[in-house]
């Protein structure tokens, strides 16, 4: 409910933070391969969703509209 | 084969240029991952640049026989940097639900949000339904709100859905997050739990093709008969994302549905894989009927590649903060503890974690 946590606990974590808590496999193909095998492994998950892929946009050269 | 598309835009794409045990080497964008194989042409000299926004990469054969069981999930945001237009969200979305296709990818994902540039698609059933040489591509729902909708309404969309993409539809339902969903759509977010529980059981009834009373704590019907009835008997595969311990917990209990849950926080989710095997066997299910759960489940996983470890997170660094920081207004927008957690520093990781 609205007030049922403390919200003054809530910080936005470094980045490298986000990435050793598992956040995102970024890097190389091998070590993306790796980490997707890894990942399967632990989870027994064999079925990957690639998602929010697209948070690693860039801008658009030029805008359409 | 050589079935070629052409975009609004003017892109063109080919659909499955390469082997199907290949086609798990190469990344949307153009790159050449293994260095063994025809790298695909864009035509579009930004094509690699704007492609690689999402995805991906490579990833190994995930079954025995070395097809693939993959989807991206597209939430069609408001891209991290501002300088994106709504209408460049959604082209881009689109092509590269295209693309992706093209690529061999057999799903995507669409969810639902409400008031924020964190997700512009606010349809409860943003179905991608076409059909022809590429029938191959399944549209699933990750996931639609029900919370915010009457069961019987949306189960009379997805049916339809699923009838006009010959039965490739597969939904999730989520119990939502926002206070202000709630309130605007006038749902009690108290009761967003329960309610969740008992509309996915409307939802089924409504898919039986016969006439049904329904008598509930938040809904009520008598003498309904939903049509079409959806081409997948009994109904649609069900999915729930669970973001949390009390929703993981949904997953257990027997019955028909939920069979398969998406488990959306991807450090946690051994974690949470494990809580979900737990409370199943708990719920009584069957130790193989468990293992078939799994099998069926999917995890989600954010992923960049490039040539080399540095540039992957250069690449990747501002427009993942720019997430994370549409996530934090989210989770102060929360009722929910566990939408907090996704921002807050967690406690230490449960042994299975790797």
């Amino acid at each position: 409910m609205p007030n049922s946590f403390d919200r003054s606990r809530l910080r936005l974590r470094s980045f490298r933070e986000y990435l050793d808590d598992g956040w995102a496999l970024i890097g190389t193909p091998a070590e993306v391969r790796d980490g997707l095998r890894q990942y399967r492994d632990v989870t027994g998950y064999e079925r990957v969703l690639y998602g929010d892929g697209t948070i690693a946009a860039p801008p658009p050269r030029e805008q359409p509209h | 084969m050589h079935l070629r598309r052409v975009t609004a835009s003017g892109t063109t794409y080919r659909a499955n240029p390469w082997p199907e045990r290949h086609a798990h080497q190469y990344a949307i964008g153009g790159r050449n991952i293994s260095g063994q194989t025809p790298t695909p042409t864009f035509g579009d000299p930004h094509r690699q640049l704007r492609s690689t926004r999402f995805v991906t990469g490579p990833h190994p054969p995930l079954r025995p026989d070395g097809t693939r069981a993959d989807g991206i999930r597209a939430v069609l945001p408001h891209a991290a940097d501002e300088r994106w237009s709504e209408q460049a969200v959604y082209d881009s979305g689109l092509e590269q639900m295209l693309a992706a296709e093209a690529l061999g990818y057999r799903s995507v994902w669409i969810a639902e949000h409400h008031f924020n540039d964190y997700g512009l698609c606010p349809l409860r059933s943003p179905g991608i339904v076409r059909r022809g040489p590429y029938h191959h591509f399944a549209s699933r729902h990750g996931v639609s709100l029900l919370p915010l909708h009457h069961p019987v309404d949306l189960a009379e969309e997805l049916a339809v859905l699923d009838v006009v993409s010959g039965g490739r539809l597969d939904v999730g339902i989520g119990r939502g997050g926002t206070l202000q969903d709630y309130q605007t759509f006038q749902s009690d977010a108290m009761t967003a739990g329960p309610g969740w529980r008992k509309g996915s059981p409307l939802m089924r009834q409504s898919w039986s093709g016969a006439p049904f009373d329904f008598q509930g704590q938040f809904h009520s019907a008598a003498g309904v008969h939903v049509r079409p009835r959806p081409v997948q008997r009994p109904h649609p595969p069900l999915f729930i994302a669970p973001t949390a311990r009390t929703a993981v917990a949904l997953g257990g209990p027997p019955g028909p549905a939920y069979a398969v849950v998406i488990l959306r926080v991807a450090g946690r989710a051994p974690a949470a894989a494990h809580l979900y095997r737990e409370v199943a066997r708990a719920a009584g299910r069957r130790e193989e009927e468990v293992e078939d759960l799994q099998r069926r489940s999917w995890g989600m996983r954010v992923v960049h590649v490039a040539p080399d470890h540095a540039e992957a997170l250069r690449a990747t660094e501002a427009p993942f903060m720019g997430y994370q920081r549409k996530m934090s207004v989210l989770a102060l927008r929360s009722h929910r503890r566990d939408r907090a957690e996704l921002v807050r520093p967690l406690a230490p990781a449960p042994a299975l974690l790797p």
